[in-house]
This record gives C-alpha cells, structure tokens and sequence, in this order.
C-alpha cells in the first residue's frame, strides 16, 4: 500500500494544503498548482453531487454514547471512495466540514485508511490549529506541519508495505 | 500537624471578609495538585498571541508583550513554591519552623530555576545550564522541547519571533524577586529532531 | 435564576459518556499543573484590564471574543480525539459538553441543570472553576489606591467583570462550528459574591445550510 497524495480542503470547497507523499510508482504525475485547485475544486463538487444521489436509507437513531470511539466519519452520503485499478482515492469528511483526501496505491487496506485519516486529523488539529500565524481558511503553509504529515504518512507506507511483503510471501510459497 | 496559615490578607480584604470570595482564603494551596490539559494552555497562548498580532506586526513588540505577561506570573510565582516548600519542608522536620532557606548564591539558584521551577511548571526538567564563556555575567537554560511552543511552527514572515518570550518573562519574574537583576531572552536553536530546542539567555546586570 | 440544582439524566447514555470523558482524559491528554494555567490566564486578564483602562464591559467583551476564537479551533482537537459524531439532539450536546469536552481540556464536568421547557435552554453550574482558583476581584476602591493619583482604577470588577467570560465564547466558538448557532452567557460567578458560577448555553437555531454535504 502507498499513499500518493494527501489533499485537504475546507467546508467550503476551497483548497488548504495539497502534498505529494510519495511519488515512486505513482500514476498521478506531478501537477502544477493550478491542476491542484482543479482536483480539489472537482472532487468537493462531486462529493456533493453524489451526495443526491443517496438512497432513502431509513436512518437508524443511534446517539452518541454508543458510537463515540470508532471511525468518526461523517462522511455518509457522499462520495467515499473512487476505485480504479491503479489507484484509489478516499474521501473523508471531519464533522465541521473538512476534507481529508488521500489518493492512494489500489491496493488499500481501508481501515489502515480510515486510522491514517484520523492521525492526520489530530496533526492538523496540533500544527495548524494551535498556530497564532494561520488565519483559518487560508491555505497552510507550516513546516512542522509538512514535516509530520511526510512522516506519519510515510510510517504508513513502509509498515503497511512490510505487510503486503509478507502475505506476498506466504501465498506463494503456499503455491 | 498545624495547620497551614493562611497567606496575609490585606487591609482590604479583611474588610470584607465576610464575602463569598473570601472563602479563597480557607482552600488549602498546598494539596492543590490538580491537573489541565496542556492544550487549553497553548490555545489560551495562540490566542493572546495573534491578539498581539493585530494590533502590530513589530516582532520585537510581541515579544516584549509576551515577555511581560510572563513576567507577572515570574513575580508571583517564587513566592508560590517557596511556601509550598516551607511547608513540606516543616512536615518532614516534625512541625518546627522554616527550616528551607532562602537561596542566596547566583549558581545555586539558578539551578534551582532549571530543576525545580522547571518541573513545577512544565513537570520535567531542563536540558541544561551553562555559563558563558565570553561573558561573566551570561547564563543559558537549554529545553530540547520547551512544551508552551512544542506545536508553534516558525513562519516565514514571523520567523524570528519566539513565543517562548513568555517562559522567559517567567525566568526573568522569578530572578527580579529574588533580587538578581536581569533581562532573559529566548532563542530558537533549531537541531536535528528538536526543531524547538530554545536557549533562555539571562543577561545579568552587573 | 437556579434554585436547585440537580443533573439531568439522558436515557441511561449518562454514565457511557462519563466513561468515554475518562478514557480520554486518563489516556489522551497531555496534563500540566493548573497553576501555571490559572496564573497565564489571570496575567492575560490582568493585561486586557490594564489596557482598556478597566472598562470591564470592554473587558468582557474582549475575552469574550478570544475565546470565540480559540473555540473554531478547539472543536477540531475535540473531534479529532473524542471521535465523536453529529449530535442527534441539543439534549445530547449538553451532556457532550459536559461529561467530555470540559473534562477533556479543563478535567471538570460542570452540572447541567435548568432545562427550558422547549428544551433549547440549560445551564452548566461550575463546582470549581480552574481559570478562577485563588482569584480575588477588587469590588471598591481601596484606599491606598484612591490617595495614589497615579491609580486610574474606574468600573467596579465585582459587579461589572466576568472574569471567565472567555469559556463562553469558547462554547459559542465551538458550537458555531457544528452549525449550531447558541447565545452563551454568565448568569452568576463566585467571584462576584453570588452562591455559584453559572453558564446559559440558549439555541437560537441550527444552520442547517451550513451543515456539509454528506452529513445527514
């Protein structure tokens, strides 16, 4: 599993930070910063547009004391996750609205996703929130931010990778 | 045991002694051991901080401001621990009187300031105190990861500016009361892993 | 104003959220001594005083503001950690607030009482309150004070200060941010001689427009 690019964008629609991770094997080739608002601009507009198309789910009461702790998606009827066979991309929607996009390698371990999704999440709430020079809404431009968002991402790639390697191993020497 | 006299309370206090905030004055300062969350600290820092911001972009002028903010907490703040102390210190001697003494040698006090100031405030210690070699009259407290600022990135345009002012001030609060006259600075000394390691510079006056 | 005050009980879900408030608080929070939290905030009180000349309806209004704005962006450390999703009612909200957000940063859950019949009002009562230990507010002049030409002390802080004000903004700060739009007010404060330390957290509306796509 890679992680290709982390994108996240604000409640409404605009483009906060967009970082390449790891660019080795990966389809989506470097874009100008343009290309980027593009992207961004696309995938808020189809996350909302999908979002219509959402069946009339009889939505079950659930309040919080049961669901607290597990993934705090609340993402629920828009647009999720887009499969292709070279990769993937998640979208992941915090309740006040920001999205944490990752576009990845396709062959994700989705709750691996979900936990980096919520490790991001906390990051941004340290490095950007806590920041008297970021005005909210702009675009981040914090270096210790970039600094561990590269590498708690990264952790993901190599241990994850690690993993793959293994079970790669054992079905075929099971063969 | 005897029971820990209260602070003095002033003329004016003791006027209206029989309002409810007077209870203040019964609460017991010694078992206060309670604990809150880093986090609001450093939120109630950011704030203050980019309230600064709106009224100057003068690096130096925050600084000064953040600097006197802890500086007031400084003042306040040696007379807080040195109670505490006199207190443990009379419970471990069987109730006689003051047997802590007032830390009259520079060094010694000093040390005191980057060991147990350091824990009572940030519950750890410092990485270290050296003397100057160039100056007589120059100390530096080192923190690897001073906590107040650990998420505070730099930025380009206020790159130099250090929120870490604020522990200074304290440094210099505490020094100022204990009459060793000074002016205390904070550095940011980026090395690899400590990207905040921060150098407190005290400037003795001579 | 409060006459009793008693907690309110949320179909058994009550002690759950307590738990969930003590997991993160024993297991994921980084803690510092409340003194030095306490002393930051009452020098930052004291600076704003100053300032303003103690115009303390200035004052109130400033920290007010402040903790507006920490509020945007403490809501996103509560979330980020709690994991916590959209609460489906405003009951809820209020036990949230209490059982897991103040005890996450401030390591109290505050009473919640005086429900309004249409269920849009409560209060939070503070047993303590970890802004405002050891904290004294001048209520008259002092002597000295008056005799000292160079004293320019005017309001009266004991009628006139919320010292604390800033939770409120905090609150209306984080709740805007999860599109509800509240009034948040102090009904009462120790400080001020009153029997106990109160908060009005009153909904005005949800903006529901405002609610992102994909969350319903």
């Amino acid at each position: 599993m890679q992680i290709y690019s982390l994108y996240l964008i604000s409640r409404s629609g605009s483009l906060l930070y967009q970082r390449d991770i790891d660019s080795v094997g990966s389809p989506i080739t470097e874009q100008n910063s343009n290309d980027y608002l593009v992207i961004a601009s696309n995938l808020h507009g189809m996350h909302a547009i999908a979002s219509k198309f959402k069946p009339n789910l009889s939505t079950k009461e659930e309040n919080n004391f049961n669901k607290s702790g597990i993934n705090m998606n609340s993402n629920k009827t828009g647009l999720r996750c887009i499969k292709t066979d070279t990769f993937n991309i998640f979208l992941h929607q915090t309740v006040t609205g920001l999205k944490i996009i990752l576009i990845t390698s396709s062959d994700t371990i989705e709750s691996e996703i979900s936990s980096l999704q919520n490790e991001i999440y906390r990051l941004y709430s340290d490095y950007v929130m806590k920041s008297p020079f970021y005005n909210l809404e702009m675009p981040i431009r914090i270096k210790w931010f970039d600094e561990v968002i590269i590498n708690t991402t990264k952790k993901y790639n190599i241990r994850v990778n690690i993993n793959t390697n293994n079970t790669n191993k054992i079905s075929t020497s099971a063969k | 045991m005897p029971s820990p006299t209260s602070p003095l309370p002033s003329p004016g206090t003791l006027r209206r002694n029989q309002n409810a905030t007077s209870l203040i004055y019964d609460k017991n300062i010694y078992r206060n051991n309670k604990n809150v969350s880093l986090s609001s600290l450093q939120f109630l820092i950011m704030e203050i901080v980019s309230q600064y911001m709106k009224n100057t972009n003068n690096i130096l002028k925050i600084e000064r401001k953040l600097n006197n903010l802890g500086y007031s907490i400084g003042l306040k703040y040696l007379n807080l621990i040195s109670t505490k102390n006199n207190f443990i210190n009379n419970i471990t001697s069987n109730g006689k009187s003051n047997t802590s003494h007032r830390i009259t040698k520079l060094i010694d006090f000093l040390h005191f300031i980057s060991n147990d100031i350091w824990l009572s405030l940030f519950n750890k210690s410092s990485n270290g105190l050296e003397k100057s070699s160039d100056n007589e009259f120059q100390f530096m407290i080192i923190d690897n990861n001073p906590i107040i600022s650990s998420f505070l990135s730099p930025t380009q345009e206020y790159n130099s500016l250090s929120i870490e002012s604020f522990t200074a001030g304290i440094i210099e609060g505490i020094l100022d009361t204990a009459y060793f006259q000074c002016e205390v600075s904070a550095h940011r000394v980026p090395i690899v892993n400590y990207p905040n390691k921060t150098i407190y510079l005290i400037n003795l006056k001579q | 104003m409060s006459k009793s005050v008693k907690s309110t009980k949320v179909k058994g879900g009550d002690k759950r959220l307590e738990q969930i408030g003590d997991d993160i608080w024993k297991n994921r929070t980084t803690k510092i001594n409340n003194e030095l939290f306490t002393m930051t905030y009452g020098s930052i009180v004291g600076q704003i005083c100053r300032e303003e000349n103690y115009n303390y309806n200035k004052v109130n209004e400033i920290l007010f503001n402040m903790g507006y704005n920490i509020g945007n962006r403490l809501i996103e450390e509560f979330l980020s950690i709690s994991l916590i999703e959209r609460c489906n009612n405003f009951k809820e909200t209020a036990e949230v607030i209490s059982k897991i957000g103040f005890r996450m940063f401030l390591n109290i859950s505050p009473i919640i009482s005086n429900w309004s019949i249409d269920e849009q009002t409560f209060q939070l009562t503070f047993e303590e309150n970890p802004l405002a230990e050891f904290v004294e507010l001048p209520d008259e002049y002092d002597e000295e004070e008056e005799n000292n030409s160079s004293s320019n002390i005017k309001g009266n802080a004991r009628g006139e200060l919320w010292y604390s004000n800033i939770l409120c903004g905090v609150l209306k700060g984080c709740l805007e941010m999860v599109q509800l739009e509240c009034e948040v007010w102090f009904v009462s404060d120790v400080l001020r001689g009153d029997d106990n330390t109160s908060i009005k957290v009153k909904l005005i509306s949800i903006l529901r427009d405002e609610i992102p796509v994909g969350d319903d």
